[in-house]
């Protein structure tokens, strides 16, 4: 699978304080992204995420090094035939209020990589709002519009063409369940149209639905980019046995892959008999709030 | 481009800021209408300085408090962000901002331009009317594109008096001039002549004295070199605006 995104080498430090005080708040940050991928970006508050975000859509500028590099669909330099097939969706979308929805969405769609008519829009624009399920609101203000609904609108903005390449900071904070589910939906079809879909939460169970590959930032630094499998099994390989005894009792042991040979050896011998053998069942949230990725990472840096 | 400005000038114009600096200007009138009416030869007069002083600080406002507050509330509350995410470069975003509220100043001047004129009297020629209201459109023009530029490395209340601080010098400089030559101090003049040239020469768009009218003094070349002065200040202060906005982290 190629990557839709690949990010090398990002550094991002801030001056702060009267004297300028350099702060990192990127540290070598690397990580891919495959092309038709549901990639989740995980970490704590204050790791890294938004800045990483902001980082790849020049709202902020990386450090200057030689070896930096971030490339969208092979491209390094940001062109605008790569912007025209990004869509963006903030963390906290304050909109410009004194618009109607319709306005706020027409101006997308004058400033998106088409020249179509007003009449194309007003359909596309019915279409869209439907999809988010805001209908009939398109002649109303944005300053009336609730948090969750302002959210939908945002991401109808983002839903208003096809891009190859979505990038959603928090899409589901500040909805009801009924529009998580929406936003789980859309992210799933845009994903079956052939689109690439990088986003942040801190709603892991919604990523363990979601996701098909997972990022993890931690102070700023890239503790883990790869499958979802490879990081819920990382945590030391462990297996369900389920066997019967010399004494013809079912037993069930949760064991290290290290023991299993050792414990399979050892029932054989004592007459008993193998009936399951299955890997625990890890889901990112428990691997995540368990931290054992950090410590399995910082055991790797001990000699 | 043209589509971000066209955006922000619908935004702003529902604004309550700007509905209130309307009423103010018309309020304004009135009370010049009926301080005039009180003189027996000055009335004309004394509307006409009134009425063109009110659009005056109505466009300077607007532009002060727009230009140094619009782009950072911008950055402030993100609502920049997923327009710069789409494929347009951040001057046209700058200048796109830029045209929005010039476009507002330009309605809300003529409107009381107008308005003004009808309250006057329609004896006096409407062309020479139109001709003062641009030399004030065109002041504003030069302001907000300083408090656009100055905005981005300022913080919006320093930008907001630093660009009043320019207003006011850049009314004085006749004066500074004149006391400079006055005081026949070689330094003085020096300074004075560095001055005149780095700061906007705002006065030379003040036309509202009622002399002028009466002896229709604004002539065609003098309108022509206030325009190419006022456009080269806006052109030079949106370049510089853009050139700063183009490096900016927005955080």
């Amino acid at each position: 699978m190629s990557n839709a995104l690949v990010v090398k080498n990002l550094n991002k430090s801030f001056l702060t304080g009267i004297f300028g005080k350099k702060r990192q708040i990127l540290k070598n940050v690397n990580f891919s992204v495959p092309k038709g991928s549901i990639t989740g970006f995980v970490g704590v508050n204050g790791s890294g995420k938004t800045t990483t975000i902001k980082c790849l859509l020049k709202f902020i500028f990386p450090d200057d090094i030689p070896e930096m590099s971030i490339s969208f669909f092979g491209d390094e330099n940001f062109s605008m035939k790569i912007r025209e097939k990004l869509a963006y969706l903030p963390e906290r979308p304050y909109l410009p209020e004194q618009l109607t929805a319709e306005e706020f969405l027409f101006l997308h769609w004058k400033l998106g990589p088409w020249k179509k008519s007003k009449n194309t829009f007003e359909a596309a624009c019915k279409k869209v709002l439907l999809r988010v399920n805001l209908p009939r609101v398109e002649k109303n203000f944005l300053r009336g519009f609730s948090k969750g609904m302002l959210q939908r609108i945002c991401l109808a903005q983002a839903l208003l063409y096809q891009p190859d390449f979505f990038i959603f900071d928090e899409p589901m904070s500040g909805l009801d369940p009924d529009g998580r589910r929406l936003v789980k939906d859309i992210i799933l079809e845009e994903q079956a149209r052939g689109a690439t879909i990088f986003f942040t939460s801190h709603l892991l169970a919604d990523m363990d639905e979601l996701c098909t590959h997972l990022v993890v930032i931690d102070q700023g630094e890239i503790h883990f980019s790869g499958p979802v499998e490879d990081f819920t099994h990382s945590e030391s390989k462990t297996s369900v046995l389920t066997y019967l005894d010399a004494q013809q009792r079912r037993q069930q042991d949760t064991i290290s892959k290290d023991e299993l040979s050792a414990k399979i050896s050892e029932i054989l011998k004592n007459q008993g008999q193998i009936l399951r053998l299955n890997p625990v069942e890890t889901s990112i949230e428990r691997v995540f709030t368990e931290r054992k990725w950090l410590e399995e990472k910082n055991q790797r840096k001990e000699p | 481009m043209i589509n971000i400005g066209l955006f922000t000038f619908r935004e702003l114009i529902r604004q309550r800021l700007i509905h209130v600096s309307l009423f103010v200007a018309i309020l304004f009138f009135a009370i010049s209408f009926f301080v005039g009416s009180l003189s027996m030869e000055q009335g004309s007069r004394i509307l006409f300085h009134f009425g063109f002083s009110a659009i005056q600080i109505t466009l300077v406002g607007i532009s002060i408090l727009l230009g140094s507050n619009l782009i950072p509330k911008e950055i402030e509350r993100q609502t920049c962000l997923i327009i710069l995410a789409r494929p347009i470069e951040r001057f046209q975003f700058f200048v796109g901002k830029w045209i929005g509220v010039a476009a507002v100043n330009f309605c809300v001047c003529s409107l009381l331009t107008i308005l003004l004129w009808l309250i006057v009297g329609t004896e006096y020629s409407l062309f020479f009317f139109i001709k003062v209201g641009f030399g004030i459109f065109f002041e504003s023009l030069i302001l907000l594109a300083l408090a656009f530029w100055c905005s981005q490395f300022l913080r919006p209340a320093i930008s907001l008096f630093f660009t009043v601080g320019i207003f006011i010098l850049g009314h004085w400089l006749t004066d500074l001039m004149y006391f400079a030559e006055k005081s026949k101090s070689d330094s003085y003049v020096l300074f004075a002549k560095i001055i005149q040239n780095v700061v906007p020469q705002l006065y030379r768009t003040d036309w509202k004295s009622f002399y002028l009218l009466e002896k229709n003094l604004i002539s065609s070349l003098e309108f022509f070199a206030v325009t190419l002065h006022s456009f080269g200040w806006t052109i030079l202060l949106l370049f510089l605006g853009s050139l700063t906005f183009r490096r900016k982290d927005l955080v």
